[in-house]
């Protein structure tokens, strides 16, 4: 599972997690819906963020309610990567058991995900701590916290407005953060999620997006006005107006060569990456929400004793 | 000279921008602790050291509406407060943002 290789399969399992278990009358009963992951062979960052914050995101508007799910079928690596990121505090497993972690030793070491509705550096915080012993150390850990803080400031301030198409679910208005380290690629990878109507929906809106058109084709779509708006703020000398959020959460990525970050919004997925190339694809279906993800190669000399063996 | 510790006397985890978006915003440093600290350093003929040693991180936004947005007060003696305020920090990865956040208050004392 994941939305870089399987965007479309991803995108209608969780559409159909959300009609079954958001739209009154599509089950008979709620506790009925489960979900199967039989079938999944393995499970990456973006896919189990956003699993992971769809069951959170139902737990917080229907308080004391842990979902049931059937897991005895599942692989362990399935098992062990969704443990490693708090997924079974969230529902009533079946066959989970104790004995997954003597039997799977993930290579990628995933981290509790974190939450909340409002702009918490103690949450990213939380995070980069997790990260931190994940990986060893967090080179930039200055600069990660102002790329996640920003990240989370713009789910703050434009994700949820009132006045949101009725299409969009109305789960919690959260976001969600995750990470995962791999050892062999010497990669630390973390994400911010949320729910939202998208940066697509949000930047028309914006008194500088006039300035985001000018970068954009004559018929642009959602894939170029996200990456005009990195462009504009990346580009821009005022800094004193809005505008620089995006530029703020990708410039991280040209501290340390060979990373980069990926933007997933309405129909568009853009990636920067260190060298500073913009990368855009056009989806045929929108995402639901925006997941931000960044990619870091973590420098070999800065590597501690612990994370290289 | 008089010091403002930042991640002892307000938090090491700085937030957002405004008070709306959650603690320890740009605003709530601003009006709580570096507002009443400059108006006694100016009072004094002294110097704030700001110091941001121990904090997580100075996301970008915090750092705008703290010190640009001091500076945007209306009435306010720019010169004056450029004078009685130094921003501080021992640790490298700090000092990019030390630099950001006078580069906010010189765009916005040049608005002026």
């Amino acid at each position: 599972m994941s939305f870089l290789n399987n965007y479309d399969e991803m995108l209608g399992f969780i559409y159909a997690r959300h009609w079954y278990g958001f739209v009154p009358g599509a089950c008979s009963t709620h506790k009925m819906v489960s979900t199967d992951l039989c079938r999944v062979k393995s499970i990456e960052l973006d896919a189990a963020l956003v699993l992971v914050a769809d069951y959170h995101s139902s737990l917080l508007i229907q308080r004391n309610y842990k979902p049931y799910i059937n897991d005895d079928q599942w692989l362990p690596e399935v098992r062990a990567v969704l443990d490693m990121m708090g997924f079974y505090e969230l529902v009533e497993a079946t066959g989970r058991t104790m004995q997954d972690e003597k039997r799977y030793s993930s290579p990628l070491k995933f981290v509790p995900f974190v939450s909340a509705d409002k702009v918490l550096g103690e949450k990213a915080d939380e995070l980069i701590e997790s990260l931190k012993v994940a990986a060893g150390r967090t080179p930039k850990r200055v600069a990660i916290y102002a790329a996640l803080v920003e990240a989370i400031k713009n789910v703050y301030n434009h994700a949820y407005p009132s006045n949101r198409p009725t299409t969009v679910v109305r789960g919690a208005p959260n976001w969600w953060a995750a990470g995962a380290y791999n050892p062999d690629r010497n990669e630390l990878t973390f994400a911010v999620y949320d729910q939202g109507v998208g940066i697509p929906f949000t930047l028309p809106r914006m008194s500088f997006f006039q300035a985001v058109l000018q970068r954009c084709p004559p018929e642009f779509n959602d894939a170029d006005v996200i990456a005009g708006a990195i462009d504009y703020g990346r580009t821009s000398t005022d800094m004193l107006e809005r505008g620089n959020g995006l530029w703020t959460i990708c410039k991280l990525v040209e501290e340390l060569p060979g990373s980069q970050v990926r933007l997933m919004s309405g129909r568009g997925q853009v990636t920067y990456t260190s060298k500073g190339a913009v990368h855009k694809k056009l989806q045929a279906n929108p995402f639901y929400g925006t997941l931000i993800q960044w990619s870091l190669i973590l420098p070999k000399e800065e590597m501690s004793a612990g994370a290289a063996r | 000279m008089t010091e403002l510790r930042v991640a002892t006397e307000f938090s090491r985890y700085l937030g957002g921008r405004y008070r709306d978006d959650g603690p320890w915003s740009g605003e709530e440093f601003r009006e709580d602790f570096l507002r009443p600290r400059i108006e006694r350093a100016i009072k004094s003929h002294g110097v704030l050291h700001v110091v941001f040693d121990g904090v997580a991180g100075m996301p970008t936004s915090f750092l705008e509406e703290a010190f640009g947005g001091f500076l945007r007060t209306p009435g306010i003696d720019v010169v004056a407060v450029r004078g009685a305020l130094k921003l501080d920090a021992d640790d490298p990865d700090l000092w990019p943002y030390l630099k950001l956040a006078e580069k906010f208050m010189d765009q916005q004392a040049k608005r002026r």
